[in-house]
């Protein structure tokens, strides 16, 4: 379990119907905006609407467009005592959490990830918090089992 | 001892309490203005008299609060009661203290009272955890015999090392020197800010007045009155100067510091003394600082970063150790009190020459984003904004020439240079949080990359970043910090 895994598969899906239900909210609004221009008559509410369908089509397509990009850029690596997170190919960043500075990890999941059958990890230490987007229950499981092994360690640092 | 009982903070604290809420009173006072004049009317009474009841209300209503706050000191946790509605009780047990902090105001010394603030570790409110406005002296020496005899045995089951056990009876007193105080005071770089302000209000003055007097007034008085407005603005100059300096003067007025049973406590403040209890232990890192001109006069200042938001409130939180020492003297003074500290400044490794051109890059970029609009818009003047541009590419220089790091018996030593500042940071180890290595795809055939740390800095996160290192060197740090 010491290489680096790119998250499960399906989380492309769920990225994809997130980017989708974005689109959707800037289109709402771009339509409440068009209905406001019925009943009120303002022209500023036209240029308001316009504004949020471009913005829609413009946050989908980017979007949908780097899925593949996060997919394959994206790493994590959880070894013995460390939660390591790789990120990005033009900008590259390698993170790493002992897990002995874990303070709490959070596992959740909307109805989106729970449809992949998938859950966020979101891994808290003292001072900041990082997260996964989605991992498989399995391994959201091991990862709470080595912060309990760790635990006793983290009693005598403590902040 | 009594002390198990419930008990009410000082009567005088009704007054903090209307004080503290006085602009609530002021504002229900000019909203209700209106109405209250209509009704006492209405009513056949004085509308003045009307205005007596509603302020008889505001303070009956602090006084129900005041008597519905109150605090017990048990054998295990400080427990304090608030709140007429909502009741609110907050325990603290004794160990979980990060911080204690008391101020009191200079009238309030003959009566013992002060007003008393403690924190934890916790993350959840800006503000302490437990507030005491204003308490006999003697709550707070309870509460600190409490820690003490708590944080005792925790530091035995915790294993402490043979130094620290040590250190415990070791007691030792710092008092700063007046003299350097003078010259910390004189050397803060708060006054530019203020004088780019009024240089600015002098630019507009002047573009001002042509055209009001170019066509009826003659030259002489344009004259005069460019010689007046010069007057008032070095006038305003030497008295931001002479402010900062002062404030400067009566917040650290007095400077002391004090540790004993591991616990380290400042004390500070001419009108208002205001001091904080924190056990070294607790200390995430160690900051020393120093602008450009404490550069030249070879002195620094000594912060510790902390779980918690004592401290000044005007100096990002952190907890002020050494406002003013001598560079040669720093960790000299510095050990007594924080046991973990280095023994002397270490030789840093620096950058290669060659890289601060990166940092100059970048800061000249940065100020093109002003420049390049203000050319735009304002032609003639927006030229002004070239200025910038020398000073963008020192503020490069320095900040590439400041960076440095090492790393020395368990401890991360991080220096960088912001804003023609530098500061040094001394990590324990086990205090980094998170750590990461970060490479642009440019970078990678540079063979350079940054390193960037994460403490625990008040209630929330300080990323410290050295950036530009040699690819090698930021993977030999990243690799030292991944042992466990």
């Amino acid at each position: 379990m010491n290489e680096s895994n790119h998250l499960p598969k399906q989380i492309k899906t769920v990225w994809r119907i997130s980017a989708t239900i974005h689109a959707l909210i800037l289109v709402i609004i771009g339509i409440v905006g068009m209905v406001a221009h019925h009943f009120f008559d303002q022209q500023w509410l036209l240029y308001a609407a316009g504004f949020f369908f471009a913005a829609a089509v413009i946050d989908f397509i980017i979007e949908i467009a780097l899925v593949p990009y996060r997919y394959s850029f994206w790493l994590y690596t959880i070894t013995d005592d460390a939660v390591e997170l790789r990120s990005g190919f033009i900008f590259r960043e390698l993170v790493s959490i002992p897990i002995a500075r874990v303070q709490d990890v959070t596992l959740s999941a909307g109805p989106i990830l729970q449809s992949q059958k998938l859950q966020e990890v979101r891994v808290t230490t003292a001072s900041d918090s990082h997260t996964i987007d989605g991992v498989e229950p399995e391994v959201g499981e091991e990862l709470r089992k080595q912060i309990m092994k760790l635990a006793v360690e983290v009693g005598k640092n403590d902040v | 001892m009594t002390s198990n009982k419930p008990q009410h903070l000082n009567p005088l604290a009704i007054l903090y309490f209307i004080f503290g809420h006085s602009w609530d009173a002021i504002f229900l006072i000019i909203i209700s203005a209106g109405p209250i004049a209509h009704f006492s009317r209405y009513i056949g009474i004085a509308p003045l008299l009307g205005f007596a009841g509603l302020i008889i209300l505001i303070v009956l209503w602090h006084t129900v609060r005041y008597l519905y706050f109150t605090f017990e000191i048990d054998d295990k946790m400080l427990t304090i009661n608030s709140g007429i509605l909502v009741k609110k009780h907050t325990h603290i047990p004794y160990p979980k203290i990060q911080t204690i902090q008391h101020t009191q105001w200079f009238f309030l010394v003959p009566f013992h009272l002060e007003k008393l603030q403690i924190e934890t570790a916790g993350h959840d409110s800006t503000s302490p955890e437990a507030v005491l406005p204003l308490v006999n002296e003697r709550i707070r020496e309870e509460i600190e015999r409490k820690r003490m005899g708590d944080s005792g045995v925790a530091a035995d089951q915790a294993e402490a090392t043979p130094e620290q056990k040590q250190s415990t009876d070791d007691a030792a007193n710092y008092e700063i020197d007046p003299h350097e105080l003078n010259v910390f005071a004189l050397t803060s770089l708060g006054v530019f800010p203020i004088i780019g302000a009024l240089l600015a209000i002098y630019g507009k003055a002047q573009e001002a007045i042509p055209e009001k007097f170019i066509n009826s007034v003659t030259n002489v008085i344009i004259h005069q009155s460019a010689i007046i407005i010069g007057i008032v603005g070095i006038l305003i100059i030497i008295l931001s100067i002479a402010g900062s300096y002062l404030l400067i003067i009566t917040r650290y007025y007095k400077f002391r510091l004090h540790s004993s049973n591991n616990q380290l406590k400042t004390e500070q403040g001419m009108f208002q003394r205001n001091s904080v209890t924190i056990p070294t232990a607790r200390i995430q890192a160690l900051q020393i600082k120093q602008n450009v001109i404490r550069q030249w006069c070879h002195i620094s200042t000594v912060q510790a970063v902390t779980a918690s938001s004592a401290g000044d409130d005007e100096d990002d939180n952190d907890l002020m150790i050494l406002p003013v020492v001598k560079n040669n003297q720093v960790f000299k003074t510095l050990t007594p009190f924080v046991n973990w500290a280095p023994k002397q400044f270490s030789q840093l490794e620096s950058l290669n020459k060659r890289t601060y051109w990166y940092f100059i890059r970048n800061a000249a970029l940065l100020s093109l984003i002003v420049i390049l609009p203000c050319l735009y818009f304002f032609h003639l003047w927006g030229s002004l904004s070239l200025l910038m541009l020398p000073i963008a590419i020192l503020m490069g220089w320095y900040a590439g020439a400041n960076t440095g790091w090492k790393i020395i018996d368990g401890q991360l030593i991080l220096q960088n240079g912001h804003f023609f500042s530098r500061s040094q940071y001394v990590i324990p180890h086990k205090n980094i949080q998170s750590f990461s290595f970060a490479q642009s795809i440019w970078m990678t055939h540079t063979k350079l990359a940054h390193i960037r740390v994460n403490i625990r800095h008040g209630d929330t996160n300080q990323e410290i970043e050295i950036r530009y290192l040699p690819e090698k060197t930021g993977k030999e740090i990243f690799n030292w910090l991944k042992i466990r």
